[in-house]
């Protein structure tokens, strides 16, 4: 039997795995944005030097999607 | 084939501006919607009890992540504006460290048969070969065709020219030598053999110019009617002169110079080339000013000068000689970047990357310090591979004529400046006066003309 709390608790999950999935979404965006600039369309020293740079952002930012993804993750199951 | 054009000089080099620009502004917005996308993230984590800590967990770790992200990405917005600023230094620095490895490479060629000067010899050997076969059949074997339209071949020729300086001395006093009749160097005489050009008379001679046609024509208002007017050497005449008044009253030229064609028994030859590139005397710089007299400019009367490939080094020699009140220059495709001219006469100098014949002045940014010269790229193989079979296919008038219609439409700041002050005195009050010039070497036994056509 499932109480009040345990009811709402679940409702709070659900909607914090919404959330969770919401931000997600958007970092996918905001990964494409970041392949968008590795390309400059010209080469040169301090044209190389940042397409590096953007390659190491763009990893640490799909390492954060990863994490919300895995998070969102939890809280479904923790929903059900 | 890239429409975007690679502007240097002016004092400063830039790079495709307009997409860099969006580059920047792009970079800056990315960190502020990650700095949100890190505040909504820490304010699920805050939302989240400790029975779901895992998640919670994760969550912070991802906002703490996406805030470094978020800095370091509008800090990279910041290092571009900056980096494009300082690109000329850049691009300096990079260039004096590849020079300094084909001074390495040209030192261990010591024990090759007339050392770097024999390396030298060869690169040069090839563009000659090029041009002269260009001339012949328009068509030459698949792998020189590849080489010949590479970017990679054309920055070795820049590289190495730009070391080789006295280098190039033994093969230039070797070819002088050649033309004034004096003893040859055997390393010389054995390159020319090698490249297949000594059949090619390397002798000056005297020259005769003679007024072909006239006609009245509108001034030129744009660079791409400018480059479009340039004669085609092997036609009418090599020379084309436009004078007119200008919206003050004062009486103005255009001298407009064809390029390399190798119709016999005319100055715009190889013999010419060579001599232009030494310093040395060359028929069709002396057709030229004698075409310019004939028309009756005085010393003091503006001109502005238009020349592609050789008829841009015969501008500069021009100009350089001091003979003459320069007001302007637009060389496309030359050879002749290097030749010193005074940093009062506003240039603007357009070059295919891939094109080797302005590769033979060395570096693109010999000018990039002068406030007044500005060198305008483009790249023509970015997107489709260059034709197999084609030599020196990134020289062609027509894509130059091309490139300087977009040259018209860039808002390139430096770009801008240099046409509105080559281009607005040539406002004419009323009709201009063109007439073609063409020149002629005097030969004693002249030999039957035989009519190519080089572009």
């Amino acid at each position: 039997m499932l109480t009040h709390d345990d009811t709402q608790r679940r409702f709070d999950r659900s909607r914090q795995a919404g959330d969770a999935s919401e931000i997600v979404t958007e970092l996918s965006r905001r990964l494409a944005q970041m392949d968008a600039l590795i390309d400059l369309g010209w080469h040169g020293p301090a044209a190389d030097q940042f397409a590096r740079t953007v390659v190491w952002l763009r990893e640490d930012l799909a390492r954060a999607r990863d994490l919300v993804e895995r998070g969102a993750q939890l809280l479904r199951a923790a929903s059900l | 084939m890239s429409d975007e054009l690679i502007v240097s000089g002016g004092g400063v080099i830039t790079i495709p501006t307009a997409s860099l620009s969006a580059m920047i502004d792009t970079a800056a917005l990315l960190g502020v919607d990650l700095h949100r996308s890190e505040s909504r993230a820490a304010a699920l984590a805050a939302e989240i009890d400790w029975e779901a800590g895992e998640a919670r967990r994760m969550i912070v770790a991802a906002a703490g992540t996406l805030g470094d992200v978020a800095v370091r990405t509008r800090q990279l917005s910041t290092a571009l504006a900056e980096a494009i600023e300082n690109y000329s230094e850049t691009e300096q620095t990079a260039r004096r460290n590849a020079e300094a490895r084909a001074s390495a490479l040209v030192g261990q060629s010591a024990w090759l048969p007339g050392g770097g000067a024999f390396i030298t010899s060869l690169l040069l050997g090839a563009v000659l070969v090029a041009l002269t076969r260009a001339g012949d059949r328009g068509t030459g074997p698949a792998t020189v065709g590849r080489l010949v339209n590479s970017e990679e071949v054309t920055d070795l020729v820049r590289t190495v020219v730009a070391t080789s300086d006295d280098l190039l001395l033994g093969p230039a006093s070797g070819l002088v030598a050649a033309m004034s009749g004096e003893s040859v160097d055997g390393e010389i005489a054995a390159m020319f053999l090698a490249i297949g050009v000594a059949g090619t008379s390397l002798r000056e001679t005297p020259v005769t110019v003679a007024r072909r046609s006239v006609e009245s024509v509108v001034a030129p208002g744009s660079l791409g009617q400018l480059v479009a007017r340039i004669p085609d050497a092997s036609g009418t005449g090599q020379i084309r002169i436009e004078r007119f008044r200008d919206a003050t009253g004062q009486m103005r030229s255009i001298v407009y110079l064809g390029g390399t064609t190798d119709e016999s028994g005319q100055p715009w030859d190889m013999t010419s080339n060579i001599g232009l590139m030494a310093g040395a005397d060359a028929g069709s710089a002396r057709a030229a000013a004698d075409a310019m007299r004939t028309e009756g400019i005085a010393p003091d009367e503006p001109v502005t000068f238009v020349g592609y490939s050789q008829g841009g080094a015969i501008a500069s020699r021009l100009i350089e000689s001091g003979e003459w009140s320069a007001a302007g220059l637009v060389t496309v495709g030359s050879p002749g970047a290097d030749i010193p001219i005074p940093t009062n006469v506003p240039v603007i100098a357009f070059e295919h990357t891939e094109d080797l014949i302005p590769a033979l002045a060395g570096p693109s940014d010999v000018h990039a310090d002068e406030p007044k010269a500005v060198t305008v790229q483009r790249t023509l193989f970015d997107e489709i591979d260059p034709p197999a079979d084609a030599l020196l296919t990134a020289h062609d008038f027509a894509a130059y004529t091309e490139t300087a219609r977009l040259a018209d439409a860039t808002e390139d700041a430096r770009v801008v400046a240099a046409r509105e002050e080559i281009l607005v005195p040539l406002g004419a009050t009323g009709a201009a006066q063109a007439a073609i010039y063409r020149a002629e070497r005097v030969i004693a036994d002249d030999p039957p003309k035989v009519v190519r056509r080089l572009r």
